[in-house]
């Protein structure tokens, strides 16, 4: 069995989540998020806004696509990670103007500046549906 | 709200500490805070409040206070474990001063305690790692030391700032820490130590960061009128602010490099205490890693905007300079017992105030101010205290 990151994610467990289709949407490719009416495209996906309390019910289609707003390359990680090192990780500004966190794939780290366009490609990781960063 | 005072400080030896438990190590600060009063002792306790983070994982025990209040024999009637990860002492202080201010207890015991060297340090690892956000950062690798070098990146991209000039930080925190005789690394460092040192999550090598370490820290509080029976210097305790993001996780910071949370937090400090920036004579900050003591010196007030840089380079920030920050070796060379971190700002403060520290005095301290934070820097905690005139 894949060693686990961590203890696995209540999210990704238990399909009462008030988000499952994030997960449902992701299995089938397709990379969504909640769209608050007050504050417009939330990250991560929730029911309730976190900055108007208010609830949030609109799943809508991300594009996937925005450019490196931050980035690392990690060279001392917990366990379930050391196959992986060393690993870039970033935050992507998305075009929806939502900072998600990613690791970067198929790219070296020096070839990466603050700017540079990415993409969202959704695959698995430790068996789970997931997504990772990769050049765009 | 009455004013408060701290009459009594006490810290154990910092590092690692395989000679005791848990409650041995809670108990051997709280012994120190006590002898530093005129005759207080644990059965005058009204209050007590444990600052913990994670003695569940680290040593297998929960309920910390319950073992606090045991190991010290005390049956205090307003208590709590407080858990607000690396803030948790901060934030145990605050509540401590309000149960003081507020009339509910006259007497107030803060213990902040960790144990972390008794599980491997990949464990270690893992365990600070369930302070990120578990689904959407931790699930992706990442690591206390990497949200700080995302921290970083970005700090390089709008302002501008050398690996030098942050490996300064860590240099002039264990030149601080060398003469602190509770440090964890009583070593002077060069900027080489730092820039060879490995990498951990670039550009943050591990001189960088702080480190994993056992130590226990305490603070006894009383109203401020009384405070001079039980100490001939006391300090006061004049502004306290805490401020959280709306958010676990850095997506919904509006800012990596301006920290919302410890602006506020440090404005609701400086108003209470009526009192700017320009007023303090020292700082404690919490400098977990060498860049968040750089936006931290900014955010509270101690240099303007993206000026971290030249504080550093001036060297205003060394004991001797306009405002000494981490005199007491910071996180950085002192060490970081999560829970204890907090507590042990205060105490250096106090002591600082009071004009204890040696080697490491800043000559002619009146007033201080402490920060302490959490997460990805979502959480802080500001305090200011000023010796009783
Ligand atoms: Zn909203």
């Amino acid at each position: 069995m894949t060693e686990q990151p961590m203890n696995l994610p209540y999210y990704l467990v238990y399909p009462e989540s008030q988000i499952k289709p994030f997960w449902d949407n992701l299995a089938q490719n397709r990379f969504t998020s909640t769209k608050c009416p007050n504050c417009g495209v939330l990250w991560p996906p929730k029911s309730t806004c976190p900055q108007c309390g208010g609830k949030v019910a609109e799943w809508i289609e991300l594009k996937g696509t925005g450019e490196i707003y931050a980035k690392t390359y990690v060279g001392a990680s917990p366990p379930a990670f050391k196959d992986l090192l060393p690993y870039i990780i970033a935050i992507g500004k998305l075009d929806e103007g939502i900072l998600v966190v990613a690791r970067v794939e198929n790219a070296k780290f020096e070839d990466l500046k603050i700017g540079t366009p990415i993409k969202i490609k959704i695959k698995k990781s430790f068996g789970l549906d997931s997504y990772v960063f990769i050049p765009a | 709200m009455r004013p408060v005072a701290v009459v009594g400080v006490g810290l154990t030896q910092w590092g690692k500490r395989n000679d005791v438990s848990l409650g041995e190590l809670i108990v051997e600060s709280a012994e120190h805070a006590f002898e530093d009063t005129k005759g207080l002792a644990s059965k005058d306790i009204e209050a007590l409040y444990v600052a913990n983070a994670q003695s569940e994982r680290f040593t297998e025990q929960a309920h910390p206070a319950n073992l606090a209040a045991e190991f010290l024999g005390i049956s205090p009637k307003v208590t709590s474990r407080i858990e607000m990860a690396c803030a948790s002492g901060g934030a145990a202080f605050r509540n401590a001063f309000f149960a003081i201010a507020s009339g509910q207890a006259n007497s107030a015991l803060v213990s902040g305690v960790e144990k972390m060297c008794n599980v491997p340090s990949p464990e270690a690892m893992r365990n600070l790692c369930l302070v990120e956000d578990l689904t959407w950062e931790s699930f992706h690798g990442m690591i206390p030391p990497s949200g700080f070098a995302l921290i970083a990146s970005r700090y390089m991209h709008e302002y501008g700032v050398t690996q030098e000039q942050l490996a300064k930080i860590a240099v002039k925190n264990h030149k601080n820490g060398a003469k602190n005789p509770i440090a964890q690394f009583r070593k002077e460092i060069t900027i080489e130590t730092v820039l060879e040192s490995p990498m951990i999550a670039h550009p943050l090598n591990l001189y960088d960061c702080s480190p994993i370490s056992d130590g226990s820290a305490a603070a006894i509080l009383v109203p401020a009128k009384e405070a001079r029976k039980y100490n001939d210097t006391p300090v006061d305790v004049i502004g306290s602010g805490q401020f959280m993001e709306p958010s676990l996780n850095c997506s919904n910071m509006q800012s990596l490099t301006t920290w919302r949370a410890l602006v506020n937090a440090a404005n609701n400090a400086y108003s209470m205490a009526k009192l700017k920036p320009k007023d303090m004579d020292l700082a404690e900050t919490h400098d977990c890693f060498t860049i968040a003591e750089l936006i931290e010196c900014e955010d509270l007030g101690l240099c303007k905007k993206g000026e971290g840089p030249q504080l550093i380079d001036s060297g205003e920030n060394e004991i001797g300079g306009r405002i000494p920050v981490n005199p007491s070796g910071g996180l950085k060379s002192k060490g970081h017992p999560v829970g204890a971190t907090g507590v042990a700002q205060i105490a250096e403060i106090t002591e600082q105030l009071r004009g204890e520290c040696g080697p490491r005095q800043v000559d002619g301290a009146i007033t201080g101010i402490t920060q302490n934070l959490s997460g990805f820097a979502t959480h802080h905690v500001v305090h200011i205290l000023r010796r009783q005139n």
